[in-house]
């Protein structure tokens, strides 16, 4: 099986699987349910390791039943999955009158820290909506469970982005080992994905339009002001509004903060995302430098969890690529990579 | 991806209430990848042949529950799931007849984002 060499790959304490976003399409589709799902991850071999969103996983999320919470470990002992990370949201924007204020907020993260220990979760994905108030305010419930918080660090964001650094030097002040990152290698990224540039030409977007988005996109300086000049050239250019303004998300999905960042982060890093978007005929990643992320994962000594996420749902529509495929392939990567780094 | 799911392909189609046409209606999915309260469901903008239809004619269903946008906006219980299909209804006496060309904007209030996620799609549909 598949699944045994995703288990301490090389000697080297990290351990594969999936989250079930990889499985967008396919769950928006209704091809799965949770059972399915798992039956298929598992029988593909592209586990141990599962996480899941909880907000896209489970209907009633926070609460869940007893029979939810049954079916839930049910599955964990029958297809021998080991659950990693549960995804969490603070929906601040919940009321339209009003922001969620902080007792709220607390209460909503509690609520779900309290699912995830129903669950056997022992890490839950938090996000950079969770000011330090809140999240030191939730780590006596991750206490009494056990649970470690990760904020993920996700493009734009960066492990040394300023955001970023404030949550870092809270950590240092609680010093908590239950508090920690979950590096995305969303932010560390070397090129635009060739589906999402596909995607905007679909859109109207001019081939020396997509080559000047590119462009800006690798270019020194802020990011955003980067954008902002692009889109305003293209729109006096004549490119039409609606590609334009939808190639927002290469600057808000996609970072390019140098891999070795990560290792900054090392002590505290409690989980990994795994980042996809499309793989060439060698089985390379040719927007993530695959190899630089695993040796600096495994030069720093990182022992856990990589769940593969592939988010190509956002230029793919359900239907048009097998997401079960995808996250083999980036397994084969990662496998080869990590065996390369420990050698 | 989402977008062209706003308006459902070939769901557009006229309400009628006895004998009489009250409005047309169609499908639409969450343009998000995971589910949100109702609360965070901005009311659809929409127009037809590019005039507006006012807010109070909208209603918004989900399952065999039906809400105006503003009864939609205190509901904290309800949730819009990314496998759900719901049902947008534009009451408008005698629905659509013959060609034209409905856009809806999804407007949804996603958290990490400082204003709303719009998602749009039009459609240019012929009804009996």
């Amino acid at each position: 099986m598949m699944t045994d060499t995703n288990v301490d790959v090389a000697g080297t304490g990290i351990s594969l699987g999936v989250t079930l976003y990889s499985f967008t399409n396919e769950w928006w589709s209704r091809q799965y349910d949770l059972t399915g799902l798992v039956a298929e991850v598992a029988g593909r071999g592209l586990g141990p390791g599962v996480e899941i969103v909880g907000f896209q996983s489970l209907r009633t999320f926070p609460e869940v039943d007893a029979d939810s919470v049954s079916l839930w470990r049910g599955l964990v002992d029958r297809f021998g999955i080991v659950p990693t990370c549960l995804g969490s949201n603070v929906d601040v924007a919940l009321r339209a009158d009003r922001s969620l204020d902080r007792d709220e907020m607390v209460d909503y993260l509690n609520r779900q820290l309290d699912t995830a220990a129903a669950l056997g979760f022992p890490v839950v994905r938090i996000q950079i909506g969770a000011d330090p108030a809140v999240i030191e305010r939730c780590l006596a419930r991750a206490e009494k469970h056990g649970i470690r918080m990760g904020m993920e660090i996700h493009a734009p964001e960066s492990a040394v982005s300023p955001a970023i650094m404030r949550v870092r030097e809270f950590y240092e002040s609680v010093d908590s080992p239950l508090l920690g990152f979950i590096p995305d290698f969303s932010s560390t990224m070397r090129r635009v994905p060739e589906g999402v540039l596909a995607d905007l030409r679909a859109r109207g977007l001019s081939e020396g339009a997509a080559d000047g988005l590119t462009q800006a996109w690798l270019s020194p300086g802020n990011q955003f002001a980067n954008f902002g000049a692009w889109a305003e050239a293209s729109r006096a250019a004549g490119e039409p509004d609606d590609a334009v303004g939808a190639a927002t998300l290469v600057f808000t999905m996609h970072g390019r903060a140098a891999a070795e960042t990560w290792a900054e982060l090392a002590p505290r890093i409690v989980h990994v995302h795994g980042k996809c978007y499309e793989f060439d005929e060698v089985g390379d990643e040719p927007s993530i430098d695959y190899p630089s992320i695993a040796t600096v994962l495994v030069d720093s000594r990182y022992q856990g969890w990589i769940s593969t996420e592939w988010e190509g749902h956002v230029f793919a529509p359900p239907g048009t690529v097998d997401a079960f495929d995808v996250v083999a392939s980036q397994q084969a990567l990662l496998r080869r990579s990590l065996t390369a780094a420990a050698g | 991806m989402f977008d062209s799911y706003v308006i459902g392909e070939g769901t557009v189609r006229n309400v009628t209430e006895g004998d009489e046409t009250v409005g047309f209606a169609f499908d639409s999915r969450i343009a998000y990848y995971r589910g949100l309260g109702v609360s965070m469901v901005e009311p659809f903008e929409i127009t037809v042949d590019g005039e507006a239809v006012p807010t109070d004619a909208l209603r918004f269903s989900l399952g065999d529950r039906t809400w105006t946008f503003d009864e939609l906006e205190t509901d904290y219980d309800t949730r819009w799931e990314l496998t759900d299909t719901a049902t947008v209804t534009v009451l408008r006496p005698g629905g659509l007849r013959g060609e034209h060309t409905v856009e809806a904007i999804e407007v949804l209030r996603i958290s990490y984002l400082p204003f709303p996620s719009r998602t749009r799609c039009a459609r240019t549909v012929t009804l009996d």
